[in-house]
Formats: C-alpha cells, sequence, structure tokens
C-alpha cells in the first residue's frame, strides 16, 4: 500500500486520511499487541487507537510522510508501556488483583513484567520513532530475518541455512552484519545504552 | 586469533550468547577468550549487541506489520479526532465512489439502511429515515430478512432500497427541513457489518457507526438507545 500524501494530511483532508489509517494500523496494533497481549490483551485495540489519535495531533512534526509509520509504533509502545505500567502500579497499591491475577493464575505466570532486557520505555517518542526509522532504512531485511530466525525464534545455524536457501557459512556473516546495523543505529541513543549497562551490572 | 578464524570465533560466540553451543565448543571458545583480551572484548561488544538487537527486532518487526484493518467504529472515532485537529474534511467525499466509502473506511459492496419514525419521546418530532444499499446482489429472501428486523424496530418506517451508491449518495444529500423535527438517517451496510447513524437536530450534527454481527436485531436496540439520548431535551 503506497503512504498517503503528506500536504493532503496536514490539510485534514478525509480521504487521505481514511487511507492513512488503513496504511498505520496494521503496525499501531502490531506493536501494541507485542507489549500488551501477554497480560493486557483486552487493552490491544485501545491502544492502536489512541496511538492514531496522537498522531494526527503530530502530524505536522514529520518532514516525510514514511516517518509517520516509526512515529505511530513509538507513539503505540510507550502508551502500551504506560498502560502495563499503570495495570502493576494499581496492583500494588489499591488491592485491585482479580484481573491480573487471574492471568496469572491461568497461565502460571507472573504478573510483573520479566526481566526481558534494557528497556526502551526510557527513550521518548522522538527518540525512539527516529531509532526506528534509521532501522527500517538501514537494517536489510534479510538481516533482520536471519538475526529474527536466530536470537528470537532460536534456530540453528543449519536450520536457518536451510529455511532461506542460504550457505551455512553465510548465516554468521548476516548476523555480524544485521548486530552492526542495530549497534551503529543505537549508538546514536546514549539513554538506551545507559539503560543496557545499567542492565548488564 | 590465537587459532580460531573470525568465521569461527563468530559462530562459536554468537552460538553461546544464543545458548545453542555445545561442551566441545565452550571449550574451543574459552581456550581462546582466555588466551587473547581483545578477543575477550570483542565477545562482550557482540554480547551487548545481541541484547539489544532481542530487545528492538521484535518491535522493528511489528513496526513492518502490514496485516489487518481498524474496526468500524475505531474509523468513525478517528475520522473525528482529524476534524476537530484538522479542521473539516476535503472534498474528496463528492467527487466519486470513494464517497461512501469516507462513511465507512472501506471500499466494498454496501447495504445502507434509512428508517422514517416518529418518535414521541423527543421534544419535538424524530424523523428517521431507512435505506439499503444492495450493490451485491443479495437474494431476494436475504434483503427482506434484513428489512423486516429493521420494520420491526421501526414500524412506521419506509425503506428504500438502492443498487448504486451513487443513488445512495443522492438519497443521504436529501435532507427535509429540520425546523421543526430532528431528521435521523439510519444506514445499514450489511457487506461491511456496519450500520451509521447521522442526524441533525436545528444546527446540531450527530453520528456514530455500529458495528453489526449476526445479531442485527440486538444491535438496533442499541442505535435506539443511542437515538433516544440525542434527541432528549
Amino acid at each position: 500500500m503506497t503512504p498517503p500524501n503528506l500536504t493532503a494530511l496536514r490539510r485534514g483532508d478525509a480521504s487521505a486520511w481514511d487511507e492513512a489509517f488503513l496504511w498505520l494500523w496494521p503496525a499501531a496494533f502490531a506493536v501494541a499487541q507485542l507489549k500488551l497481549q501477554r497480560l493486557l490483551p483486552e487493552d490491544v485495540e485501545d491502544v492502536a487507537i489512541e496511538a492514531l489519535e496522537e498522531l494526527v495531533d503530530k502530524v505536522n512534526e514529520v518532514q516525510a510522510v514514511e516517518e509517520l509509520k516509526a512515529l505511530v509504533a513509538s507513539i503505540a509502545h510507550n502508551r502500551a508501556v504506560s498502560r502495563l505500567r499503570e495495570a502493576f502500579a494499581k496492583k500494588r497499591g489499591s488491592g485491585k488483583t482479580e484481573s491480573l491475577d487471574a492471568a496469572q493464575e491461568e497461565g502460571g505466570r507472573e504478573v510483573e513484567p520479566a526481566d526481558e532486557g534494557p528497556s526502551l520505555a526510557g527513550l521518548d517518542q522522538r527518540e525512539l520513532a527516529a531509532l526506528l526509522g534509521e532501522l527500517q532504512q538501514s537494517l536489510k531485511p534479510e538481516h533482520a530475518t536471519v538475526l529474527s530466525d536466530f536470537f528470537l525464534q532460536g534456530l540453528s545455524y543449519g536450520a536457518i541455512a536451510a529455511k532461506h536457501d542460504i550457505a551455512i557459512g553465510s548465516i554468521g556473516v548476516y548476523l555480524k552484519r544485521g548486530l552492526e546495523s542495530i549497534r551503529k543505529a543505537t549508538a546514536r541513543q546514549p539513554e538506551l545504552l545507559k539503560e543496557l549497562e545499567a542492565y548488564l551490572r | 586469533m590465537n587459532g580460531l578464524s573470525e568465521q569461527r570465533f563468530l559462530e562459536l560466540a554468537m552460538k553461546v550468547i544464543n545458548g545453542q553451543i555445545t561442551e566441545g565448543e565452550r571449550a574451543e571458545l574459552t581456550t581462546a577468550l582466555g588466551a587473547d583480551a581483545k578477543l575477550q572484548t570483542e565477545f562482550e561488544a557482540l554480547r551487548k549487541e545481541v541484547i539489544l538487537a532481542k530487545e528492538i527486532l521484535p518491535l522493528v518487526q511489528a513496526t513492518q506489520s502490514s496485516a489487518g484493518q481498524p474496526p468500524g467504529f475505531a474509523r468513525e472515532r478517528l475520522r473525528s479526532k482529524v476534524k476537530q485537529t484538522l479542521g473539516k474534511a476535503g472534498p474528496a467525499a463528492r467527487q466519486s465512489r470513494n464517497r461512501s466509502w469516507l462513511w465507512f473506511f472501506v471500499l466494498a459492496p454496501v447495504a445502507g439502511v434509512f428508517v422514517l419514525l416518529l418518535w414521541p419521546t423527543a421534544p419535538s418530532r424524530t424523523v428517521v429515515q431507512l435505506a439499503m444499499l444492495d450493490t451485491v446482489g443479495e437474494t431476494r429472501g436475504r434483503t427482506n430478512n434484513a428489512t423486516a428486523v429493521l420494520q420491526k424496530a421501526w414500524p412506521d418506517s419506509a425503506t428504500a432500497v438502492f443498487s448504486t451508491p451513487d443513488q445512495l449518495d443522492e438519497w443521504a444529500k436529501n435532507w427535509p427541513s429540520t425546523r421543526n423535527a430532528t431528521v435521523v438517517k439510519i444506514y445499514y451496510d450489511k457487506a461491511a457489518g456496519e450500520l451509521r447513524v447521522i442526524g441533525r437536530q436545528k444546527a446540531r450534527t450527530f453520528e456514530k457507526t455500529f458495528s453489526i454481527g449476526t445479531d442485527l436485531a440486538g444491535e438496533l436496540k442499541l442505535v435506539e438507545t443511542y437515538i433516544t439520548e440525542q434527541t432528549a431535551p
């Protein structure tokens, strides 16, 4: 789907915004789902809608329409994190734990956020949007795919090579180049690097 | 690299960081790291990069997602937000077949229903108009069923049935005087599973879109409640 015209969006053109919401919804929803599906699945849709609403306020802040996707993802991410924080704060503060405890009992999971690594929530919206935007440009899809298969899916070198018809000897190179792209993008985010150092201590 | 090629080091480092290493491979890497401080530094750097990658990658992938559409009620809410924030919508709605999709944010055959109804509880008369747009050639039975449900909710209504969006648009533009009556148009888009309500009460306009599943009769109760709330004194 092609992005809509930014000038038309700034003008408040209804059909341009119709296109924009169709174009942006998958990203907003997928990001909200990523953060909330485990503990607050009923809030995923709301957060996605709120992220799009907030994006309307910020349409004049971007230079190119392509930036809107990274921005809406960033907004959805931070809103989702806020929802989680509110839910945990309520659990600790008011004793109203039924919904979160029910989730715990149902899944046998801890309801506190797991220690999942340095948090991106320390970045403000603009920083996170800039990071995502840069990675969209610099992280090649094939490198991202191999990184995901290896580090997130836990596939072996052999399995990845077979899956994508890549020489097994090249897997390491794909991983290294993908990691380099991420390193270069995150090098411009001192807050994130501080989080990383704190996490590693 | 103390006997380890760069490729071998990378492979062993990645495997140990990801928990996929064998004992023999671990021993090989440990020996190499112990003998070369630079290699140890490089290994630590890789470890940090992997930690960041695991955090960021899912978000990057989610940002690139392209599946799914906003639900009907969300489209209405977002449209209102655009109007409030950026002013009135552009003229595109009146130009082409897409005009009816601006009402519903989808390109699909539409069925809309407007009901004519007298609403005795309103301070002034309330006139509800009902129409259905059937572009996909629904069987006569199905169209009649939906009409019957609507007729039951608003027994004094007359149902206008249209076969093209242009006809519906023309009908939608045609508003009777609102000086002495509130006029409500209810539009049922069966294909999209949405029912839209637009009302005019003197200078005030109200509108809402309802998602309709299989229970049209049940959803119409919500529509009636909404109209009552909007037209109450």
